[in-house]
């Protein structure tokens, strides 16, 4: 009899058992195309110990083990990387190739071109307002040109700029919320339990933190998921997350700097080097390449407007005066581009153009504009003349954006294998996990059948008189 | 090699979003006909594409200089055509007025002749470039010469661009044409020496100016060579120009246009992979156990 009712419940511990297995084989397949979830699975294991009957042990069904998660240590210690190089390089990409007043038919180029034409139209004949009118129109346009591609750079960097401190807050909250769960997870493994759920939360948001800063999981005994970025600043440890801020770098042109106030509490450092992934993507495009071109292209528009000046001073206007200036500008080459304007007396009166070497040859006179037209040759402090050094800008801003495209489809590549091979560990397979709902599907209906078999075993024992 | 469900939907898109791209990328290229339209398409070539555009513009500035000043030096070898012909009358009439075969009546009409020759070649040589005076030198705002010839240009020569940064002589000193500086023969004075002459039936003064008016012939026709000469110049200048500038043009293309046969060779392979693409992951969408239990 005893024997009997120990059948009966060996066939309900089962059922609960496979329903448990079932339960995981659901939720597997709800998850299928959740981002960052990991395949589960229950792990059945036979009741110990068994029931001793004379000589021999009778098993006493299946019991839920545990529901684990299928996670690849190696791949995953892999994907972080992955992640925060292919941001770094994508991010630096997309910023660079995001600005195009460098291009071919755009730029100061086509002013520069057009203003040395148009000077050249007038040593022709520089008594003429018309072709002075025109001179005076082009030389306005390449300061035009010089305004908006510096300031397009310039507009470029300080969206840079709103975009680093727009990541901040999912960055720091990111990192709190890895730092409760460190907590929560650390509690959860004490009572002896799996949080499976608490760890694909963790892994998710370690994941964006890997896109956003770079950080790199540093395993430790208490099976923490501590973040620390490129160059060792510490973002979280165990249950304390590091908090990022922004401070206006005055080395920098008011640029923000990243600061860091560690996980411990001490006081905010700047952080050097900078972090990876995304924000250090949009560091390495706002410091590197943009700033490289807008550095060049201050100096270039200061070096030419002081040396088409130099030789415009010498000029005499149409009234025989002289010792004025074509153009104005900053005081250094800093922020040069965009303050480049014509001088605005000859703006607005063309006759005081300077063409003439003396007032006594006016208006026939185009010696001094042929010296204007000959700082087109002139070596400038670049070590080359105004059209390679423009062409070295181009040249060398399009080689900046093209290796960061180079650099972001390689580590692309990367992250696409690395992440098929945590897909290919981690992922829900709807195929797997249909056969795995069959298989506890039968085992459901066979342990069911155990029920019934002892039920009329029993009714057979109860019936005998 | 285990393949999750997410799998086999990432590499699809990611394959089809490859392929795509591609495609787009190469119908770019056959759309535009450019391969380099940004500086990251090509680096080096967007430097050099950026130098040929800055040549292109400067030959072609060169080559509109240099036509201008040919034409303005067309004018100035028509001016001195006409110079020379009021001249070559005024040697004529001094010849043969200065026959003691002619009276004073026939000399004094000579006379009149001789005005309206110098009103002729003043009319000449006050000749306009657009609304530049040719012979004025650099003062060139206002007529050089008066009608009594008196001459209120300088002794400047404009000089143009005929290649980038050298410079070709441009005009005429008229001074030295036409007024004898630098120990030349004034050939308005000689003109009014003439026309005095006639006027006052002086013989040997008319037979005086024969020579005189003579060597102004001969000076003024040197000069006139002399310009000829420069538009020779600068006709070869400019012709230099445009065929640089073509050169340059030529470059910049060579540079910047992309192959369409080959745009157009990647754009159908590009636009095969992707229906390729689409086609396995339609295959690989289909096949589900789902349909099968």
């Amino acid at each position: 009899m005893s024997g009997l009712l120990s059948l009966l419940s060996q066939g309900a511990g089962s059922l609960q058992a496979t329903q448990a297995w079932s339960s995981t084989v659901a939720q597997n397949l709800s998850n299928a195309n959740t981002p960052g979830y990991a395949r589960q699975r229950a792990e059945l294991a036979a009741v110990l110990p068994g029931e001793r009957v004379g000589n021999s042990w009778i098993g006493r069904g299946a019991v839920l083990a545990g529901v684990t998660q299928s996670r690849d240590r190696f791949v995953e210690a892999q994907f972080g990387q992955a992640t925060g190089q292919n941001a770094f390089s994508t991010a630096e990409m997309n910023v660079l190739q995001g600005v195009t007043v460098l291009d071919v038919d755009n730029g100061v180029q086509p002013a520069l071109s057009d203003f040395y034409t148009k000077l050249r139209a007038l040593a022709q004949n520089p008594g003429s307002q018309n072709y002075r009118e025109a001179a005076v129109a082009s030389a306005k346009q390449l300061a035009m040109s010089f305004n908006r591609t510096g300031g397009a750079l310039d507009s470029a960097r300080s969206a840079v700029d709103e975009q680093i401190q727009g990541s901040l807050p999912e960055v720091n909250q990111a990192a709190a919320q890895v730092a409760t769960l460190n907590a929560k997870i650390r509690e959860a493994k004490a009572g002896g339990a799996s949080p499976n759920d608490l760890l694909d939360a963790r892994q998710k948001l370690g994941d964006r933190l890997a896109e956003l800063t770079g950080a790199t999981a540093v395993p430790n005994s208490d099976d923490d998921l501590n973040l620390v970025m490129p160059g060792g600043t510490a973002l979280v440890i165990g249950s304390h997350a590091a908090t990022l801020s922004t401070q206006p770098d005055v080395t920098n042109s008011g640029h923000l700097a990243i600061w860091a106030t560690p996980p411990d509490g001490a006081s905010a450092t700047r952080g050097t080097p900078p972090p990876g992934g995304q924000l250090g993507g949009l560091l390495s495009a706002r410091d590197g390449g943009l700033k490289s071109a807008q550095d060049s292209l201050d100096q270039l528009a200061f070096d030419l407007s002081g040396a088409i000046n130099a030789v415009h001073q010498n000029g005499f206007a149409l009234d025989g005066s002289t010792g004025r200036d074509l153009f104005a500008t900053t005081a250094t080459a800093l922020g040069a581009a965009v303050g480049l304007t014509v001088n605005s007396a000859i703006v607005a009166n063309v006759s005081l153009l300077g063409a003439a070497s003396s007032a006594g040859t006016v208006p026939g006179d185009a010696t001094n504009l042929q010296a204007i037209i000959n700082t087109e040759q002139q070596t400038l402090s670049s070590g080359a003349n105004v059209d390679a050094t423009l062409a070295k800008i181009t040249s060398s801003y399009g080689a900046a954006a093209s290796l960061a495209q180079s650099n972001s489809e390689a580590d692309s590549a990367v992250l696409t294998n690395v992440t098929s091979l945590r897909e290919s560990a981690s992922g829900v397979s709807i195929d797997e996990e249909l056969i795995e709902m069959q298989k506890a599907q039968r085992a459901y209906e066979a342990t069911s059948k155990i029920i019934t078999v002892a039920d009329s075993m029993l009714d057979t024992l109860m019936s005998l008189k | 090699m285990r393949v999750s469900d997410q799998q086999i939907y990432r590499l699809a898109s990611l394959r089809i979003g490859n392929a795509r791209t591609e495609s787009v990328v190469a119908g770019e290229q056959v759309d535009t006909g450019k391969r380099v339209t940004h500086p990251w398409d090509d680096a080096s070539a967007a430097g050099l594409i950026a130098r040929n555009a800055q040549d292109q513009a400067r030959q072609t500035a060169v080559y509109g200089a240099a036509t201008q000043a040919s034409d303005e030096l067309g004018v100035v070898d028509s001016a001195m055509d006409q110079v020379t012909n009021a001249l070559t009358r005024a040697h004529e009439l001094a010849v043969q007025l200065g026959s003691d075969t002619y009276n004073a009546t026939d000399r004094a009409n000579g006379a009149v002749e001789v005005q309206q020759l110098m009103t002729t070649i003043v009319g000449s040589l006050n000749q306009r470039f657009g609304d530049r005076y040719v012979f004025g030198g650099m003062l060139d705002g206002s007529p050089p010469f008066n009608a009594a010839g008196a001459y209120s240009g300088d002794a400047n020569v404009r000089q143009v661009e005929i290649a980038p940064g050298l410079l070709q002589d441009a005009s005429v000193r008229a001074d030295q044409a036409f007024k004898g500086a630098c120990g030349g023969v004034d050939v308005l004075t000689a003109l009014t020496t003439l026309s005095t002459a006639l006027s006052t039936n002086n013989a040997t003064q008319i037979r005086a100016s024969v020579q005189t008016l003579s060597d102004g012939i001969h000076q003024v026709t040197n000069y006139r060579s002399r310009a000829g000469a420069l538009m020779n110049v600068f006709d070869v200048a400019a012709s230099t120009a445009k065929t640089f500038s073509q050169n340059a043009q030529d470059s910049r293309g060579h540079l910047e246009d992309a192959d369409i046969f080959e745009a157009d060779t990647r754009l159908a392979a590009a636009q095969r992979s992707l229906e390729a693409s689409m086609s396995a992951a339609t295959q690989q969408f289909k096949l589900s156990l789902l349909d099968k239990l």
